[in-house]
């Protein structure tokens, strides 16, 4: 297991005047087998967003006691890799789960898991033993490819289409 | 009945690099460099094939940012001054060169070049390089397909949101049937990179097919019967087509296309690095800028007799040679596979086209090459397109293709790494407030879709205008609006800024596209969502990237 740390956001300084800021966006895509890739935005700071103390050029005209996000900087969040599995009578089960530190100013992880094929979801969340129990941000799940040939696959179908499409 | 098919296909795409008013610098030289390495040779052998009757049936992508530079009337005519002055540098070599016969017939053979290159782009596509690929369409010499918009990585795009990939997919068909006047039978994915999220999206587009990594089959929920030697179909009904990998590395080259064999021409090595910068300065767009002119005069390794000066004759035999042995490697293969299968195997030969001619030079006499000796040598092959296999096979296997791409591992990592992942939560981002835009607009009763209007309105004389007062040309300014918001974010979302990230010398020109269209985009968004918009802006911004004029923001919804 190993979460690497993604380059500096050059454009961090980007910002959307008027955005509004109830959601964050975690984006997970699924970069190989065994691994994934989280980013977010910077995480807004208290009063500028930017994380380095500079003042940002937006006017966004929300105060941050609004905003969920609102964190020091990243070194306050964690990202947790959860990896879920569905269940017929329960929905959607949590599996096994791996939580990063994060970095100030950090906007995204390449995490490295144990084994391929897993389906997983990212959340950004406080520290363990805080309120780590609500995540501030949360991707769709998404199923990491599996290199492995299909096991059991079922028996091979044909079909008869039309160049645009329909059967 | 032949007993195999081959299906040549050819990629082209360059980004987006015009500037309005002034030279791009170095990657506006892309284009020019491309057209006469790659786009004018092609069209040359082409005509010759139909004109000595051999029979060819080749698939050209080409992608709509390459679509709209071919369209472009300052490009167009940018590229004729381009030509004009690399002839006449040719011109000059032949003097500079007359005391050294061996440099002297290579530089004769370079002026004869452009010369037929010139005659092929004024006189016989008159100007414009997309009429000669409509006309080889209408012969039924190729058949044209195109891709995403800008060349997103579209599983990325489909991990934002599914509207940004539906976004490219219906761009890119929209800008290819305003230049073709129909829409694409197939539809190229950036790196062949491919999730099978990506499935309904392009169905629901009606996306006839497209080419994935042999992988994606391989690998597929019920593995493909016949492997890569036939489509599937995938749920959506759209067929998938399995790349050959073992033809993807070029006989005489290495993996990326850049020759190996020592008699091939040393593409790295031109007099624009050899010769003083006053020799050279009447031939260059930017007089300090050094570019290459295409004259060079070594080959890749010297030979017995310790002479590195290229020598044509030798290399184009050569190229015949490995087309002949590519040929005949086929031809073997398909008649082995033939007997185990219900119709001839298919080999799926996917390129960048820019390997032929501008990374390997001599590989435009390859292609020619390699489809004479397919007419004229032999009859277990047959060269087909996809559109034209599909229309003989209608039956195919259905079955689900596995996440991948064309790049070494088969997966992303190439297009999502430590150093380019930033990239993706801005354009997440944006993506986001452009579908908050939209859906906001289309509450006001303020798209285009709502006042079936899909044209560009008059550009405002007032330097800002104020959109609470709710009238119509209020509504079109904000349509306006939207639709270059939409231009920006899809420009931003191109794939190549990505890819050029990851390459020292070019990494800071991405960025600084990555930054232009991104701040360009919020600058808009900003306006749009507080009602202030700068008509004065707007019109720049159009004035400034003419390209996409079929975008419909409604897509965001």
């Amino acid at each position: 297991m190993d979460g690497r740390t993604v380059m500096k956001d050059p454009l961090a300084n980007l910002l959307y005047p008027g955005e509004p800021t109830a959601a964050t966006e975690l984006t997970l895509l699924a970069v190989s087998p065994c691994r994934v890739l989280a980013a977010w935005p910077l995480l807004k700071g208290n009063g500028n967003g930017n994380g380095d103390g500079t003042s940002g050029s937006g006017d966004n005209g929300h105060g941050d006691e609004h905003d969920p996000t609102s964190r020091s900087h990243n070194g306050h969040l964690c990202l947790r890799i959860r990896e879920v599995r569905d269940s017929e009578l329960a929905g959607e089960v949590p599996g096994q789960q791996w939580i990063f530190d994060l970095a100030d100013g950090q906007t995204g992880c390449l995490v490295e898991l144990e084994r391929p094929g897993l389906t997983v979801r990212a959340e950004l969340v406080a520290p363990p033993g805080t309120n780590g129990a609500v995540p501030v941000a949360r991707s769709r799940r998404v199923r990491l490819p599996s290199p492995e040939p299909v096991a059991g696959a079922g028996p091979i179908r044909w079909m008869v289409f039309n160049r645009n499409g329909h059967a | 009945m032949a007993q195999g098919y081959l299906s040549v296909i050819l990629h082209a795409h360059l980004p987006y690099i015009r500037p309005a008013r002034r030279h791009a610098g170095d990657a506006e030289f892309w284009f020019y460099e491309r057209a006469l390495e790659c786009y004018l040779p092609l069209i040359r052998i082409l005509d010759n094939l139909q004109r000595d009757g051999a029979r060819t049936r080749l698939t050209l992508s080409l992608s709509p940012t390459l679509i709209a530079l071919m369209r472009d009337e300052i490009i167009r005519e940018r590229l004729i001054g381009h030509v004009n002055r690399m002839l006449e540098l040719s011109a000059r070599e032949l003097n500079r060169t007359a005391l050294l016969p061996a440099l002297r017939e290579l530089a004769g053979t370079y002026h004869l070049r452009l010369l037929h290159l010139q005659n092929i782009l004024t006189q016989r596509c008159g100007g414009e390089l997309l009429e000669a690929f409509r006309q080889m369409e209408a012969r039924g010499q190729v058949e044209l397909i195109t891709g995403p918009a800008s060349h997103a990585f579209l599983p990325g795009m489909l991990a934002m949101q599914p509207q940004a990939a539906r976004c490219q997919i219906r761009l890119g068909m929209d800008t290819f049937e305003s230049a073709f006047g129909h829409r694409p039978g197939g539809f190229w994915l950036p790196e062949c990179a491919y999730t099978p999220e990506l499935d309904e999206i392009l169905g629901a587009e009606g996306v006839g097919y497209i080419v994935l990594d042999g992988r994606a089959l391989e690998r597929a929920s019920t593995p493909a019967f016949h492997g890569i030697h036939a489509p599937v179909y995938c749920p959506s009904g759209v067929a998938a087509f399995g790349r050959d990998r073992d033809a993807a590395c070029l006989p005489g080259c290495n993996a990326y296309g850049h020759p190996t064999d020592p008699l091939f021409r040393d593409n790295r090595r031109d007099i624009a690095d050899d010769l003083p910068l006053d020799y050279l300065r009447p031939y260059l767009p930017d007089p300090n800028t050094r570019i290459p002119t295409g004259a060079r005069y070594h080959c890749i390794r010297a030979g017995d007799n310790g002479s590195n000066v290229y020598q044509r004759k030798a290399a184009l035999n050569r190229a015949a040679e490995h087309a002949e042995g590519f040929m005949r490697d086929r031809m073997h293969r398909a008649q082995n596979l033939v007997r185990q299968m219900d119709r001839p195997p298919l080999f799926v030969c996917a390129y960048d086209m820019h390997v032929f001619g501008h990374r390997w030079f001599e590989g435009i006499e390859y292609l020619d090459y390699l489809h004479r000796k397919v007419h004229f040598d032999q009859n277990v092959l047959e060269t087909v397109t996809p559109g034209e296999y599909l229309d003989r096979h209608r039956c195919n296997q259905m079955t689900t293709p596995a996440v991948s791409s064309w790049a070494d591992e088969g997966y992303f990592d190439q297009l999502v790494g430590p150093d380019t992942a930033w990239v993706y939560q801005h354009l997440s981002r944006a993506v986001r407030v452009m579908r908050e835009l939209t859906e906001a607009a289309a509450e006001q009763g303020g798209t285009e879709e709502e006042e079936g209007n899909g044209h560009h309105g008059e550009p405002e004389d007032t330097p800002s205008e104020c959109l609470d007062h709710s009238t119509t040309s209020s509504n079109d300014l904000q349509s306006r609006a939207l639709r270059a918001a939409a231009r920006q974010l899809v420009l931003a979302q191109s794939g190549d800024w990505v890819t050029l990230l990851q390459n020292p010398q070019h990494a800071e020109y991405a960025r600084t596209r990555l930054h232009l269209h991104l701040s360009n985009f919020a600058r808009l968004a900003s306006q749009i969502r507080s009602r202030q918009i700068k008509s004065g802006d707007i019109e720049a911004l159009e004035r400034d990237w003419p390209i996409f004029g079929e975008i419909c923001p409604d897509a965001y919804r």
